[in-house]
């Protein structure tokens, strides 16, 4: 087997990378494929196909997904790898170094100042030991429990005798979330469009000495706007509307927080990002437990990365660290600034936002 | 013993030895190693090691296909191959 790729054009190849697609991640790739290819405001993605010669069928797909992100302070177009697909029958190392090897062509072209993946586990990252790669970061996910029946259903079945466990456990949990209170804050629903004051939020900020994705408007109007599934609560999807609210002082934009509730009872902090974190930030939290409180989640879910500030903000409201859900493996040209910047002396603060495609 | 033999060996020596899954099978020459789950990506990876620093040979990206590490007598080819001494 003799192993070439190519790049894919997303209007000839389109019905061959969807059917791949599908294959692979299911039937809700078609409604988020324009969105997610050419609807991105940092540009298109880059896409290719490995094929063997001889056959010319295709074995693998790669896509790498643009994203505006700052470095040291400095706005930079960086890479989400993502879409990494190698057809059954040809799930070797193989094929998937080639792959990803491809996946650094617009780095290395100069397209892109980096590019970063993901990898959610310990078989994901052995194309990067294969390319003598290591983790720039691992990713946590921190859990806050607000009501314990799946726990006590799951552990001792559905019975009469476990419901006064349940309401004393959930009354325990319910208590422990105590309401925090900051003075001359307000904290509210955000349902529009996202505006300038969030541009210039994201401006004021600094990022140096650290790496994260981009909150501009435009990045949070494609994010959890135009996203298709965003907006509609799918019955069997697990991806509900994306639910944001902000932090004002005297009107004046300080903190905003991004969540959604899962059709499973799980919710999700996807983002949280502002000044004052160590006000905004909780108070902002503090709304999402008492939001999810009422809405009767099970649950709510965050991940981040050791050197961001959400971390402190978790632990600090009684959220617990559980597993590792992604490391961060980035590549960069040794030659470029901003590319040994990656690799040396930036912290990387990733939130769910920069792992999520 | 053949010279064949000594390497069929000398590669199930390793699997037994790095790969726990291994050790609760009965691996003969044909055992099939990645479809058993006994090796998978990152295990491939140690294979890899294991000839390179064995046998003095090295193995480039286009080797890595699932025939050559399907079995041990196919890595057994492999390497025989690699190395150009051809099979007994």
């Amino acid at each position: 087997m003799t192993l070439a790729s190519r790049r894919v054009s997303f209007v000839d190849d389109r019905h061959e990378m969807l059917a791949l697609l599908r294959r692979n991640f299911g039937s809700s790739q078609d409604q988020r494929f324009d969105w997610r290819h050419t609807g991105n405001p940092a540009g298109p993605a880059w896409s290719w196909f490995v094929y063997d010669k001889k056959t010319l069928g295709t074995v693998a797909l790669a896509t790498v997904f643009p994203r505006n992100m700052y470095v040291d302070g400095k706005r930079v177009l960086g890479g989400q790898v993502g879409e990494f697909v190698v057809e059954a029958g040809y799930r070797s190392l193989g094929p998937a170094v080639l792959m990803q090897r491809t996946t650094f062509e617009p780095v290395d072209r100069g397209s892109l100042t980096f590019c970063y993946d993901c990898p959610p586990h310990d078989q994901g990252m052995s194309t990067f030991v294969r390319l003598g790669m290591r983790a720039n970061a691992e990713v946590y996910r921190y859990a806050y429990p607000l009501r314990c029946e799946q726990n006590v259903d799951k552990k001792f079945g559905r019975h009469l005798w476990t419901r006064p466990l349940v309401a004393v456990v959930n009354l325990a949990l319910r208590l422990r979330a105590a309401r925090w209170r900051t003075p001359n804050l307000e904290i509210a629903y955000y349902n529009e469009r996202f505006g300038d004051e969030f541009s210039a939020l994201d401006k004021s900020l600094s990022s140096a000495g650290n790496i994260r994705a981009s909150r501009s408007a435009e990045d949070l109007n494609w994010r959890y706007r135009e996203d298709p599934l965003s907006s509609t609560c799918l019955p069997t999807g697990t991806r509900g509307k994306y639910k944001v609210l902000v932090a004002r002082r005297n009107t004046e934009l300080v903190a905003f927080a991004v969540f959604f509730i899962q059709s499973d009872g799980i919710a999700s902090l996807v983002d949280l990002f502002g000044h004052e974190l160590p006000n905004a930030g909780t108070a902002l939290l503090d709304a999402v437990i008492q939001i999810c409180t009422q809405k009767k989640v099970s649950s709510i879910h965050a991940f981040c990365s050791e050197a961001s500030e959400l971390r402190y903000l978790l632990t600090g409201l009684g959220f617990r660290r559980r597993e590792r859900s992604s490391r961060v493996v980035a590549y960069a040209r040794p030659d470029d600034c901003i590319g040994k910047l990656v690799h040396s002396g930036q912290q990387w603060t990733f939130n769910q936002v920069e792992v999520m495609l | 013993m053949h010279a064949d033999q000594a390497l069929h060996d000398q590669i199930r020596s390793f699997m037994l030895l790095t790969f726990p899954a291994a050790k609760k099978r009965a691996i003969d020459d044909d055992f099939p190693l990645i479809d058993s789950g006994i090796i998978d990506s990152l295990g491939t990876l140690d294979v890899v090691a294991f000839v390179e620093h064995s046998f003095g040979i090295e193995v480039s990206d286009d080797d890595l296909t699932p025939e050559n590490f399907a079995s041990i007598r196919a890595l057994a080819t492999f390497v025989l191959r690699k190395t150009g001494v051809p099979a007994e």
